[in-house]
């Protein structure tokens, strides 16, 4: 495994949300996050299909993990952006490894970007129908990932 | 009666800020909770610690008392009389009371739990209302020859009462000394005369908060640490808007019962499972460079860091404020000289319930993203009768 540039990196974590080398089903393929601290997972989350890289500092960049499955309404999902918050991967070291990314994270945790799977790909899926169900202006703020 | 959790399902009128209940409740909550009847439509909600696990239930929620009048004005004196039949003080909250509380929750702002000093003072305190509870007892034992069940339940619960008030002064002095001791001062009168030693709560939206003596007390040294920095809420014009109509930025919880949380998103929530429901966000950055995009800027972060209710850490971390899940809770920090010092910017700095956006809390600068929505925020605050935040005229404040 070599080390990521931040460009690699940058080209491989945007390569994984929009799901690009695996196979489409009748879904679109996504990504997950899981977060582990000592051996231990205590983050898992599908990934929004955006990302943003901070205007001030190169290691961090912005992302949306769906941290709540989504709630219904008049029967389509809907989802609550002050609980799907926009969170930050502030970036120590970067590697592609087993189709993912692995990155050490200045906090001193390890996270892992893979392709999202179960419950995880489920919520996706609803998040990109919700996103569907927005005005484009609605849309434009939430891709935009500068609002807490 | 022991049931599954539940939550309130308020309603906001969005033009007058006003939010209204008809007694629906969401069910969709992890957690269980008693119903207890206090007679005449009042009714009390609470979901104790004890059978709510917080590694499976939602963290936010427990410890959580409602209590619950008969729809209509005007009940607010006779539920907190209805107070006392689950124990708890139904009277005006005495300066004892309000002194303990200022002083249980400079502990935990400054992290006093565990010194030595503190843990002797509450075993002292317990010892000191039992003490008082005996004495009250052997004068009044000859009244309850011949009291039915339900009396005796009442007369037990009236000596419990008058023990707590009677023991309070004893246990605020006792405290207080053991806090002065933990944090360097020569004994609790010596804290207490110390210019920043406020016990007065502070009425903020709509509950109350403390301040913090340590804050008070070195004020200059922290506001020259903060020079130049500022504490940052990035948000949307949608989220802006919203947050004005009740003048409050408000934390999920917090919205859920004002009805200004739109209630999506099953409770499994995570975020409500970590706790960080209970908060909102706030970020330090350079007043030099905020960036573009809509803000609410405090440019004297010690306004809000007096406050004894927040925690922050400098970069984000995953899984956690929830002590019980994962070690994340070590990183984060309470001290506000280390949080004057964050800068990733992926800090975060949360702050429990929310912040009164129109009150003494309320922020230096509202910086909007161009003219026009400029514009609508000052009408907006106009016509709520809102011509000046935190002391400065609303021209100065809402700016593009």
């Amino acid at each position: 495994m070599s080390q990521l540039s931040p460009d690699q990196l940058w080209t491989t974590l945007n390569e994984l949300l929009a799901g690009r080398g695996e196979d489409v089903t009748e879904d679109l393929p996504g990504a997950e996050l899981v977060v582990t601290e000592g051996g231990h997972e205590v983050f898992r989350a599908a990934l929004a299909r955006h990302a943003r890289r901070d205007r001030d500092e190169p290691a961090v960049i912005w992302i949306r993990p769906l941290m709540a499955p989504a709630g219904f309404q008049d029967g389509l999902p809907s989802f609550d952006l002050s609980i799907v918050r926009r969170r930050a991967l502030h970036v120590a070291s970067a590697q592609a490894a087993d189709g993912g990314l692995h990155l050490e994270l200045v906090t001193g945790q390890h996270a892992r970007i893979q392709p999202a799977r179960g419950s995880q790909f489920a919520v996706l899926q609803d998040f990109d129908t919700w996103m569907t169900t927005l005005t484009l202006e609605q849309r434009i703020e939430v891709d935009a990932l500068d609002s807490d | 009666m022991l049931r599954g959790a539940t939550r309130i399902k308020p309603e906001l009128d969005t033009g007058t800020g006003q939010a209204s209940w008809d007694g629906a409740r969401a069910t969709n909550v992890l957690g269980k909770e008693y119903a207890i009847d206090l007679g005449d439509g009042y009714q009390a909600i609470y979901r104790p610690y004890s059978v709510n696990d917080p590694a499976t239930t939602e963290y936010s929620l427990r410890g959580r008392l409602e209590v619950i009048a008969p729809a209509g004005e005007g009940h607010g004196p006779e539920l907190v009389a209805r107070l006392g039949r689950l124990n708890l003080a139904n009277r005006t909250m005495t300066r004892d009371e309000g002194e303990y509380t200022y002083l249980t929750a400079n502990v935990s702002a400054q992290s006093l739990d565990k010194r030595a000093e503190v843990v002797a003072a509450h075993a002292t305190g317990q010892h000191l209302e039992e003490m008082v509870r005996q004495e009250i007892f052997h004068e009044r034992a000859h009244e309850a020859v011949g009291m039915t069940g339900p009396q005796l339940a009442d007369f037990a619960k009236n000596i419990q009462l008058e023990a707590h008030t009677r023991a309070l002064p004893a246990k605020v002095q006792v405290l207080r000394d053991a806090v002065a001791k933990a944090t360097g001062f020569a004994d609790g009168d010596a804290l207490a005369t110390s210019p920043g030693y406020n016990p007065a709560p502070r009425r903020s939206a709509g509950w109350l908060t403390w301040t913090r003596f340590d804050v008070g007390n070195s004020a200059g040294k922290l506001n020259s640490a903060l020079n130049g920095r500022s504490l940052v809420h990035s948000t949307s014009f949608t989220g802006l808007k919203a947050m004005l109509a009740t003048g409050v930025l408000a934390s999920t919880e917090r919205r859920t019962t004002m009805g200004t949380h739109a209630n999506v998103g099953s409770s499994e929530a995570a975020d409500k499972l970590t706790g960080g429901a209970s908060s909102v966000f706030l970020r330090v950055l350079p007043a030099s460079s905020l960036g573009s995009g809509l803000k609410l800027v405090w440019d004297q972060p010690e306004r809000l860091l007096a406050r004894a209710d927040y925690y922050g850490a400098n970069a984000d971390t995953y899984g956690v404020v929830n002590p019980f899940k994962a070690g994340q809770y070590a990183k984060s920090t309470r001290d506000p000289f280390k949080i004057a010092k964050f800068a990733n910017p992926s800090n975060e700095v949360m702050f429990a319930d929310g912040i009164d956006l129109l009150g003494p809390e309320g922020p230096s600068r509202i910086l909007c993203s161009n003219t026009s929505q400029r514009d609508e925020v000052r009408t907006m605050l106009q016509a709520k009768d809102i011509t000046a935040i935190a002391g400065k005229p609303i021209e100065e404040v809402v700016t593009a």
